[in-house]
């Protein structure tokens, strides 16, 4: 039984497995002030050894995840916060409970490091689908912990896993300081029925909407080893994740000519079509589901045209641009298309639901300024394409290690 | 339709098999897009020209969830005759099949044609491994209340074998069984059902009953045999050990196809009638795949006109063994179902939930 603030909250019916950190995590250690060394020296020295370890190098999203923890490029990130925040002082809230997503294997160490960097003790819940990539860096992360110095990151952190039936949920809830839910409307929606204490915050990752936006003009300029460039990106930013993350866009708006959008979708969508054929795993199953949704597609929408490249990628072109562009989404590789005269097109159509706005040919501040000059209710990402999936401290719209810390401000 | 119904099931050469589906499937596809909107729209984005094609295989097919999804017609709603749905389990969405009269009873013809050319053109008192209840309600037919129905026109007396509480009414099973002696009796009913309430009820008391003269016909798949680690073998080897009996046939077919059955032969294949085909295919680019190559199968069917289902591409997996030489005579395609096409992990942010 913990105590927290007064209040006990039993815990009756829940099994919790520790597959990293122990049940002294949640009993809240101090806090520590945000992008602390310590911290930093630990996540560099975890970013080596998934380097160097024979299994982690065979995933690419744990390769990607130990470049981000280097010294160097957290370091880096530290620096421009301190600068934004002036002479506020930062620490940590105390005790962060993460819910971490089912479908993304590599989302709860983000989390944690999230949180860590913030200056807090941190308990990630995991699905209980289990990842092979959870466990290399659970087990890196243990053998870490073994050294001396880093002892205490094992003390404070804990990556967790439990039934949903069970009210590990309500106790971890019911002790944080910050709640951070990952895995959309539903996981939210079912989270949000454990309360918080009053102080307690909360971050929700809701469902999102991502588009891209290309210009027809750069990408028939474009020579042919941008192009094969531009399409692999693309391929990255949505094959990918099955076209399933929050961040990969659904729709391509062309901004050009009529005739000079034509040419450039034939030659981008060649190109896509040339990299999933010889890197995508068109499972029997995604076929059936994608073909179904096309035939789904043909009967909501009058006037559209569609060009099938075998059945790795489908491209629906449309004529005009619903109000509610959210409605337009693929997936396993089946996209929309417009013609845009103006950026104001589509700025004008983004709801709060959209994310990420991808672009290629056209300056990223140029649509931030439209954002923010049409009082535009969504996009919070505006990335070149090829940077969708690229997950920071900035995410979703959020600041997230301000949102995970409290400022302490002296006058 | 009449003049192809009445030829026989099995008794077309492939090249003679291949000129008639050819030319009432492009016929059925033309129908369909003047009388189903959604079914128009479909193939205007697929841009076919029916009348352009020289072969059946070259024609499109609706994904079978569409069934489940929307509600497709070649008939106004005054039309519908009777409903048909799949018998999914609580909370699934089922596909709804809507007949009109002519459908209705091209599909019950055709059942008949297909069956009798196993069990013999007479009918056979029939036993139903199910329970009366099933039936009941005739303005929605599950599939398994439609195939006891379109069975039981083959029958020239029938017994339910189970009461509505799934018991195994043995004493009702020896009267029916006294009552004709020296009779072939057919036995109907769902592969599940026949190993949960009839094998297992006979096998505390093996020997209780004999039906060494009797032919059974049963589908509706393995899947639920599958916790069990029943194989297809394993089942008729056991039905053997507890009652005589010998003559087993499974076969596959499904609501939004009623009707044209592929029934097993003796050799236990399943095998196509002219009445409908089987074309496997490969998923990365919807080619035909070869003899004894694994697809996915596409089912077409010369009997739908009131709602657009005479081609459709399954979530089943198959593999075509061979055309015109199976070694028990009939002519047409042979096959074998392997089962569902297999669930694949999707990535995404948004956690799915699994139906309960």
């Amino acid at each position: 039984m913990q105590k927290s603030g007064g209040a006990v909250i039993p815990m009756k019916n829940s099994e919790i497995t520790y597959l990293f950190g122990k049940e002294e995590a949640s009993t809240i250690p101090p806090s520590r002030i945000t992008y602390e060394d310590q911290c930093i020296e630990f996540l560099d020295c975890l970013s080596k050894a998934i380097r160097s370890d024979v299994e982690a190098k065979r995933y690419p999203e744990l390769l990607t995840f130990a470049f981000w923890i280097r010294r160097a490029g957290i370091s880096k990130l530290g620096e421009a916060y301190a600068k934004r925040q002036g002479g506020i002082k930062r620490i940590g809230k105390g005790l962060v409970f993460h819910i971490a997503p089912s479908n993304v294997p590599v989302n709860f160490a983000y989390t944690l490091v999230f949180g860590m960097l913030a200056g807090n003790a941190n308990v990630v819940k995991i699905s209980s689908k289990r990842f092979r990539q959870v466990d290399i860096l659970c087990r890196l992360m243990s053998h870490l912990t073994e050294q001396e110095e880093f002892q205490w990151v094992e003390r404070q952190n804990a990556v967790v896993m439990y039934d949903r039936s069970g009210d590990a949920t309500d106790y971890f809830s019911g002790i944080c300081d910050a709640r951070v839910i990952w895995g959309g409307d539903a996981t939210i929606a079912q989270v949000r029925k454990s309360p918080l204490q009053p102080r307690s915050t909360e971050v929700t990752f809701a469902d999102r909407y991502s588009f891209a936006i290309l210009s027809a003009e750069a990408v028939n300029r474009a020579s042919e080893e941008e192009i094969k460039q531009l399409a692999r990106r693309f391929y990255n930013d949505t094959y990918l994740m099955d076209q399933n993350a929050c961040s990969s866009p659904h729709l391509v708006c062309w901004m050009g000519k009529e005739d000079g959008c034509e040419t450039a979708g034939r030659r981008f969508w060649q190109e896509v079509f040339a990299v999933c054929a010889e890197s995508y795993e068109l499972a029997d199953v995604k076929v059936s589901e994608k073909y179904a949704l096309l035939c789904k597609i043909a009967d909501e929408f009058e006037d559209i045209k569609v060009t099938r490249y075998k059945n790795a990628l489908y491209v629906v072109r449309l004529e005009l641009l619903p109000n509610e562009i959210t409605e337009l989404r693929g997936k396993f590789g089946l996209f929309f298309e417009c013609r845009l005269d103006s950026l104001e097109e589509i700025i004008e159509r983004a709801g709060k639901k959209v994310q990420t706005c991808a672009v290629y040919g056209i300056e990223t501040s140029e649509i931030a300024d439209c954002v923010c000059s049409m009082h535009a209710k969504g996009i919070d990402r505006i990335v070149p394409i090829g940077g969708t999936l690229d997950i920071g401290v900035f995410w979703d719209g959020y600041d997230v290690i301000s949102e995970l810390s409290r400022c302490i401000i002296f006058e | 339709m009449n003049d192809i119904l009445k030829i026989l099931p099995y008794s077309l050469t492939k090249q003679e098999k291949d000129r008639l589906l050819t030319r009432r499937l492009r016929e059925l596809t033309g129908y369909h897009r003047e009388h189903c909107r959604t079914y128009q729209k479909i193939l205007d984005m697929l841009d076919v020209k029916e009348e352009q094609i020289s072969s059946y295989e070259e024609l499109p097919f609706l994904p079978v969830r569409l069934f489940k999804d929307m509600e497709l017609r070649s008939i106004e709603k005054e039309e519908v005759f009777k409903t048909m749905t799949s018998s999914g389990t609580t909370g699934q969405t089922v596909s709804k099949i809507f007949l009109d009269r002519q459908t209705s009873m091209n599909q019950q013809k055709t059942l008949v044609k297909i069956v009798s050319d196993f069990t013999g053109k007479s009918r056979l008192p029939m036993l139903i491994i199910d329970c009366p209840s099933v039936v009941k309600n005739r303005a929605m037919f599950s599939a398994r209340g439609a195939g006891i129905l379109g069975f039981s026109i083959l029958a020239s007396d029938r017994q339910y074998a189970l009461d509505d509480d799934m018991r195994l009414d043995l004493e009702g099973v020896r009267a029916f069984l006294k009552k004709h002696p020296g009779e072939r009796i057919l036995l109907f009913g769902f592969t599940f059902m026949i190993w949960q309430y009839f094998y297992k009820e006979l096998q505390k008391n093996p020997g209780c009953i004999d039906l060494s003269n009797a032919v059974m016909i049963h589908g509706g798949g393995w899947k639920k045999l599958q916790s069990e680690a029943v194989e297809p073998q394993e089942f008729k080897r056991r039905l053997q050990e507890v009652c005589g009996l010998s003559d087993i046939h499974d076969y596959y077919g499904m609501v939004e196809q009623t009707g044209c059955i592929y029934m097993q032969c003796e050799c236990g294949h399943l095998h196509a009638s002219i009445f409908s085909d089987v074309i496997m295919r490969r998923m990365k680019d919807f080619s035909i795949c070869d003899i004894g190559e694994k697809g996915v199968i596409q089912v077409v069917s010369l009997l739908p006109e009131s709602y657009p289902g005479h081609s459709i591409l399954t979530e089943d997996e198959g593999v075509v063994l061979g055309v015109d030489d199976c070694p028990c005579g009939r002519k047409g395609k042979y096959f074998k179902v392997l089962g569902r096409i297999k669930n694949a992990e999707i990535r995404g942010c948004s956690d799915t939930y699994e139906k309960q």
